[in-house]
């Protein structure tokens, strides 16, 4: 499979290629996508051809024609189920609050409005949500093969924030994407595309069955060639067909409405996020249930507005986001200058204000209450389990002894007891109420990965510089626990800061990271005669801790140790422990013996590193043997240790 | 899981690291002794370790079920120490709860128990208000199927913290084994709120739902489920729940249902509509419509396409045609296709024939059976029918030849194709048997029609003669089938020849073998005047005909009358080489060996097949003595024919005459083999016959008869032999007058025997029959008759006798015959002079004439 850099210098290399050529790109992409048919539709004709063939063979051949026929038969009836499996797969349909015909008529005259003038299919049904989103959804009726049904999404909380006229811009964009009259061959890929990488999620899911596993590895290794050259032409094309849907709504509107559009959905959902959701999950600490008036209060706060700071911020973010190679959406400031309106022009106008009348006032009229009633119980149904589990959890947590807070510093704490402490704040509560937690386990444990991590990403939220700091040194430390949750804050946090070339590095860490992991995991599970091994270097305490370990263990007579030298983050060491019990016993008895002792000495052993214990009777005996014929690896003799004393507990 | 079939298949053999426990299996859910331990896999043939096939870890083999986990061992040790180290690891860096469980679940996951066990507590005496911890190490021993143990965990959970939703979904489990489903239900209610899909897994409410059904309380569990559809509209269409709702509503009797109407569809084929059963079913079920479909229209294809084979075998050109179709022309074999029905097959050309052919067959013999339906045009061709045993120790095929104009088969395993060269048997009792037809292609050789005339009679003598007529009457110019035809008849048969020669007299030109033939029959024989006068009317009609000229002559009773027509048809047609034949024949019968010889050699020259000659020139050479010439001549004819036996006893006949009974004897042996090795051992009559004559040629008379006594055509030379040997008598008994009998001096040689053994009453018998036989043959043979019925012998009938047309060793028989008569011994040594001078020839009898001459010399 492709790594990041690779698909992203490939998105590069295509846009690059094709750069104010979409016509030229929407026929390339087209011959790739008639390549997957091609191949998808080959294998099955041969697999339905061949049995007609042996089928109709049979008809005519006496003897061994019955044979023939039913082994035809067979092949055919398995080919036409894998094209019903290629074809008729599940059809998702959208969830959400259906709009009647008869409720809001501004809305429904607006729909057709728009798509008479662009020439859209029609449009299935139009369904309400409480997400801060519009979009067209369309399903396949016939898998890879299309025949799409469509569904127009409509977000509440977006209509409660945008005028009439940014919302009909909005829906024009959308309605741009289905679009006959404009790039049909582009948003016929743009549909296809959404199809294949469903049939694609669904053959790695199911690697091990269905058409994937009947036509072999061919088809397997097609495909993984295949999807993701495919997906980065379609993703490029995907892009530039974001830029022709703004142009249809400039058209169908005009380029101040689509611009502020556009601002709106920005800016409001940086407030939405960092603000407005925050506030009302804080409430789960003193109420056992969600609110019932969500969009009554997301009114409230568009009225209301940010406070001038997280404005300002806010809107600062929206300009600084760069175009990423995780979303086909440009970055709002490229979006405005395909329309003709300057980033700076834009950023003037400050945040958005909510509009004087809405776009649910104004096109959900009459039925706007009995809508907000709907979508209000929707979401309070959504979330009635989560908020009340969260309720419940912050109860526990508040039974909990003292927090960080309430603990004098000069108070000795154990650090593990405070980590388990801050996790369950984390968890339930957020990073902001366990700043606190944070610095405190920093004092005590200087070198805390996942409290340095977490404390970053709390900087880096409200805007201080040293979050990004903490947040490359937890990168840095290329630990297997953090580092990918750091990685992806950082490539969120680049993207929306503009930071290309930083975003770029990180991805390409990532990348590095993944890969040397998969080698250092390679190289600590694979234990051969032919590594090399070195000197266990071991501290007289470490080595004393050892052998106490050992000593404890009834049946282990000897033991040697000696260090893997590995390629792959040294630093993180590979002990290899072999141990024999008593020698004279029968082989079945020793070799039993030796085997419990594997899993009883990896939690006894407290060594600096990983330990890998093998044994003369096992499985790695070669390496064993190997090891037990160097003296000076041997730590351990029954006989001499007998007379030690064991350590206290 | 090793599988084998009849102990072919992977099989686990040694086991090592044993560990038992008793757990509740989690495939069966039976509480049983689960077993893990390490051991090798091998691919075995009569359970008998082939190959190894590496090692495995085997967890957990449950003894009721067998089911079990298997892994590659290097895999799970590998595993077992790195998961469980890095999880360790984890632990003791974090020491949190959550990697505490992560080093349970490891220990746990590689069967290790005892540490897991002590890890347990170690964690519980450090956790110990932890509800979390608890309800996760009490999940972890549900799912090892230590269910008792976990009973006890889930209980302290719980009493931590009542509103952990692990404790309370653990807690339910064990109310519902304990048959409480409201206190489950009440546990689980969390799980029944909006949006509890969206934190939970709600499998506990398909338990739920499924011990409330179990328990009778459909209400609740139609509930349960209505709770279920709502999360998951899709579950309507999963069969799975519809069967379960179904049943709940049919308790209740319900009229209502909370499911919607299914709406069939193929797309639901693809998902968890129908079951996999269901599935399974509808595939198999689309698979045989399939099939049948494709059979049922195999088994009309065959209907509408089957094969009539025909066989034009006339060697003229033929015509068929099948009901109105048009006419196809045939030559050799044809296949042609028709339907199945009646059908009317018209054969036009070389014959007209018409026949009426039924094809049909039953529905499923069209895919059991192999049926054949043949014309046989002009009934020319010959068939092979024969029935073949295949066996450990099988006996020979049955032949049967045919020639039947129409040949319907209703099965044939090989039908004109050559049969397997063997074929599968269950024992060594075992008998298959299978069926062949094949066409015996005759060819085209001079003597092809004979042979498959003399095949054709083994088989089935009507058959033979009724072919053998049809194709002397297509190609009346084969002389070796009328031949053949002729020295096979019996007396029975001799009004059928005559009628099938008759037909061809009066054809011009004149059919010269058929009317030779005719002359020869012993009935026309004696109807002498009447046949006479035939061919004077055929020669007033053609009087220049010569060979109308040359066949009045050698029918004529009249000697010199015969002689003087035989030079008039040589006059006229110099290059017509049969009257040299007659010629030379007759200076042969005079023992005028030089002049004979000439004769011959100019009919020879004159198209006369040399084979028709051969005998006579053979004679002829050995009366001249040109023994040398003779010899190289047969020589030549075997170095490029090895397997000519009638050469090899021509030629061990030459060296015979010259005392060279070893090089005949080698010369006869050496054919023998080359004869044996061409045509087998089915075909050895020809071989006996030089054998028996080799045997005869070294006095060997007993070993004469047994080699002609192994084929019934040699019966001839064995009646000769026997009687030569002594067995008179027993010919005697045996005897019936036959007037068709090829040898009519049988009697005479008899009467000779007699007399060689001293019993002159017999003697007398039999030359007084001998006699009878002759008068019986009519007016030809008139004057030999009178010949030997003379009362008184004297030196005058040797000369009479000599221009007698009869064959050199004939004569020798009566001159000796006539000269046992003589009264005095000098008239008698004439006599016996005279026939020695006929006997160049070493064939029967010459051994009795030799004794016969040797005896009655040696008491003068």
């Amino acid at each position: 499979m492709m790594d990041r850099g690779y698909f992203d210098d490939l998105v590069d290399s295509i846009e690059t290629r094709f750069a104010d050529r979409p016509a030229a790109l929407a026929s390339h992409t087209w011959l790739w996508l008639l390549l997957g048919y091609a191949v998808v539709i080959l294998l099955t004709c041969l697999l339905i051809g061949g049995g007609l063939t042996l089928f109709v063979a049979g008809i005519f051949w006496p003897g061994v024609g019955i044979v023939l026929v039913i082994i035809g038969g067979v092949l055919m009836t398995f080919g036409l189920g894998q094209v019903g499996a290629l074809v008729l797969v599940d059809p998702y349909e959208p969830q959400g609050r259906h709009l009647r015909d008869d409720e809001a008529p501004e809305l429904h005259k607006l729909i057709a409005l728009l798509r008479r003038d662009l020439d859209c299919p029609e449009i299935h049904q139009v369904l309400l949500t409480e997400d801060f989103n519009a979009a067209v959804v369309q399903t396949p009726r016939l898998g890879i093969f299309g025949w799409s049904r469509s569904w127009l999404i409509l977000g509440v909380p977006l209509l409660l924030a945008a005028s009439p006229q940014e919302v009909a811009s909005v829906l024009a964009h959308e309605f741009g994407h289905i679009s006959k009259r404009h790039g049909r061959q582009g948003n016929r890929i743009y549909q296809m595309h959404q199809s294949w990488e469903k049939l694609f999620l669904k053959l790695q899911q199911n690697s091990g069955s269905g058409f994937i596993r009947t036509a072999g590895t061919f088809v397997s290794k097609f495909l993984n060639w295949y999807w993701p050259r495919f997906h980065a032409r379609a993703f490029v094309l995907s892009r530039q067909n974001e830029f022709m849907a703004d142009r249809i709504a400039v058209e169908a509107t005009n380029s101040d409405y689509a611009a502020a559009a556009l601002w709106r959905i920005d800016c409001t959902g940086h407030m939405l996020e960092q603000e407005f959701w925050r506030n009302l999950w804080a409430e789960t600490e003193s109420s056992p249930d969600p609110p019932g008036n969500l969009c009554k209060r997301l009114s409230a706060a568009y009225r209301d507005g940010p406070i001038a700071e997280n404005a300002a911020r806010w809107c600062d973010y929206a300009l600084q986001r760069v175009t990423n190679n995780e979303d086909t959406h440009p970055s709002l400031s490229e979006r405005l200058n395909a329309i003709g309106i300057s980033a700076q022009q834009m950023r003037s106008t400050g945040f958005p204000a909510a509009p004087e009348i809405s776009a649910a006032e104004g096109l959900l009229t009459k039925d706007m209450q009995l809508i907000e009633e709907d979508i209000d119980k929707r979401w309070r149904n959504t979330v009635l389990s989560i908020w009340r589990d969260r309720n419940r959890r912050i109860s526990a947590i508040a039974s909990l002894p003292q927090t960080a807070e309430q603990i004098p510093s000069s108070a000795p704490q154990d650090a593990a007891e405070l980590w388990t402490q801050t996790r369950k704040i984390l968890d339930v509560q957020g990073l902001d109420a366990a700043e606190p937690n944070l610095r405190r386990m920093l004092e005590l444990r200087p070198d805390h990965v996942g409290a340095t991590f977490a404390l970053g990403q709390l900087r880096l939220s409200h805007g201080h510089d040293d979050g990004e700091d903490l947040l490359q040194h937890v990168l840095s430390l290329q630990t297997v626990e953090w580092t990918q949750s750091v990685g992806d804050v950082l490539e969120h946090h680049f993207s929306k800061t503009g930071q290309r070339g930083a975003l770029k590095r990180v991805r390409q860490q990532l990348d590095d990271f993944e890969k040397a992991r998969a080698a250092a995991e390679k190289e600590r599970t694979e234990v051969r005669r032919s590594d090399s091994f070195v000197s266990h270097e071991l501290t007289a305490d470490e080595l004393k801790q050892t052998q106490s370990a050992l000593l404890k263990q009834e049946h282990c007579l000897v033991a040697w140790l000696v260090k893997k030298e590995l390629r792959h983050f040294p630093e993180e060491r590979l002990f290899v422990v072999c141990v024999d019990s008593n020698t004279r016993a029968g082989s079945s008895l020793r070799a039993d013996r030796n085997d419990r002792m594997i899993t009883s000495l990896l939690l006894q052993l407290e060594l600096p590193g990983r330990p890998f214990i093998v044994n003369p009777t096992g499985e790695f005996k070669a390496v064993a043997t190997c090891m037990m014929k160097t003296a000076d690896w041997k730590i351990f003799d029954r006989s001499e240790h007998a007379s030690q004393s064991l350590p206290a507990d | 899981m090793p599988k084998s079939y009849n102990g072919v298949g992977t099989h686990y053999y040694v086991r090592k690291n044993k560990k038992s426990r008793t757990a509740v299996c989690q495939h069966c859910g039976h509480k049983a002794e689960l077993t893990s331990y390490e051991t090798r896999l091998w691919f075995v043939f009569v359970f008998i370790p082939l190959l190894p096939l590496g090692r495995k870890r085997v967890s957990d083999q449950c003894a009721v079920c067998n089911r079990h986990f298997a892994i590659d061992l290097k895999q799970w040790q590998t595993g077992r120490q790195s998961e469980t180290a890095s999880a360790i690891q984890r632990y003791r860096e974090d020491r949190s709860e959550e990697a505490a469980l992560e080093v349970h679940g490891q220990l746990l996951g590689f069967q290790q128990y005892d540490d897991a066990a002590a890890f347990r507590s170690t964690m519980l005496e450090e956790f110990p208000e932890s509800a979390q911890l608890v309800a996760g190490i009490a999940a972890h021993l549900d799912f090892i199927g230590l269910p008792d143990e976990a009973a006890e965990l889930w209980e302290r959970s719980f009493r931590l913290d009542p509103e952990l939703p692990e404790a309370r979904v653990g807690i339910a489990s064990q109310r519902l084994r304990d048959g409480k489903p409201d206190e489950a239900r009440e546990l689980l209610r969390f799980l029944e709120q909006p949006g509890a899909e969206q934190q939970y897994r709600l499998e506990p409410l398909f338990d739920l739902g499924g011990h409330f059904q179990q328990a009778g309380d459909h209400e609740q569990a139609i509930e349960i489920f209505e709770v279920l559809l709502k999360v998951y509209p899709e579950l309507t269409k999963d069969h799975q729940v519809r069967t379960f709702v179904n049943t709940s509503e049919k308790a209740l009797e319900r009229t209502e249902s909370v499911l919607p109407a299914t709406r069939h569809s193929v797309r639901g084929l693809f998902t968890s509509q129908y079951s996999s059963n269901q599935r399974w079913t509808l595939g198999i079920a689309i698979v045989l419509v399939l099939a049948a479909t494709g059979m049922a229209i195999n088994n009309e294809y065959i209907r509408r396409h089957r094969t009539l084979t025909v066989i034009n075998e006339t060697g003229l050109a033929a015509t068929i045609r099948i009901d109105e179709q048009l006419p196809v022309s045939v030559t050799g074999i044809l296949t042609l296709t028709m339907p199945e029905g009646v059908h009317r097959v018209r054969v036009a050309g070389a014959v007209v024939e018409e026949h009426t052919l039924d094809v049909k067959a039953g529905y499923w013999e069209r895919w059991e059976k192999n049926p054949v339906w043949i014309v046989n045009v002009g009934r020319a061709a010959i068939f092979a029918d024969a029935t073949i045993y295949y066996a450990v120790h099988p006996r020979a095929p049955s032949l049967h030849l045919r020639t039947d104009p129409l040949i319907v088969k209703s099965h044939v395993d090989f039908a004109f194709e050559t049969p397997s060269e063997s074929v599968s048997v269950s024992s060594e009792q075992d008998v298959r048997i299978r069926t062949a037809i094949a066409w015996l292609e005759i060819g085209s050789g001079p003597n092809a029609a004979a042979s498959a005339f003399n095949m054709l009679r083994q088989s089935d003598q009507v058959q033979a003669w009724s072919w053998a007529e049809r194709n002397l009457l297509r190609h009346p110019d084969d002389a070796s089938l009328l031949r053949v035809l002729r020295s096979s008849a019996q007396p029975g048969d001799m009004p059928r020849l005559r009628s099938l020669l008759e037909l061809k007299l009066e054809q011009r030109p004149v059919a010269l073998h058929w009317h030779r033939t005719y002359q020869d029959l012993p009935e026309v024989s004696r109807e002498y005047e009447k046949t006479l006068s035939l061919y004077e009317t055929f020669l007033r009609a053609d009087p220049q005909n010569s060979i109308l000229i040359y066949l009045r002559g050698r029918f004529d009773k009249n000697l010199e009358l015969g002689r003087n027509l035989v030079s008039q048809a040589i006059e006229i047609d110099p290059d017509f080489g049969w009257p040299y034949f007659s010629q030379g024949f007759m200076k042969l019968c005079y023992g005028e060996w030089e002049a004979a010889s000439d004769d011959f050699q100019l009919a020879i020259g004159r198209h006369v097949p040399p084979d028709d000659v051969q005998a006579y020139q053979h004679t002829a050479m050995l009366g001249i003595g040109h023994l040398t010439e003779l010899e190289q001549q047969y020589q030549n004819r075997l170095a490029d024919d090895p397997a000519a036996l009638r050469t090899a006893e021509l030629l061990a006949e030459v060296l015979v005459v010259q005392n060279r009974i070893e090089d005949a004897e080698q010369i006869v042996n050496k054919a023998v083999g080359s004869y044996k090795e061409l045509f087998g051992e089915q075909q050895m009559d020809s071989a006996y016959g030089v054998q028996a004559m080799m045997s005869y040629f070294q006095g060997q008379v007993e070993a004469c008869i047994e080699f002609a006594g192994k084929s019934e055509h040699l019966e001839p030379l064995e009646q000769m032999a026997c009687i030569e040997s002594g067995g008179a008598s027993e010919f005697a008994a045996r005897y019936e007058p036959n007037d068709d009998q090829m040898n009519r001096w049988l009697p005479l040689i008899c009467a000779l025997a007699f007399h060689a053994d001293g019993d002159v009453g017999n003697a007398e018998i039999w030359y007084d029959r001998t006699l009878e036989r002759l008068r019986g043959l009519g007016p030809r043979i008139e004057t030999t008759t009178r010949i030997l019925s003379a009362e008184t012998i004297s030196a005058g009938l040797i000369e009479e006798l000599r221009l007698v047309h009869e064959q050199p060793m004939d004569k020798a028989a009566i001159l000796t015959c006539l000269g046992l008569r003589a009264d005095s011994d000098d008239l008698r040594r004439q006599f016996f002079n005279a026939a020695q001078a006929m006997m160049v020839r070493r064939r029967p009898p010459y051994l009795l004439l030799q004794r016969i001459h040797k005896t009655a010399g040696s008491r003068q």
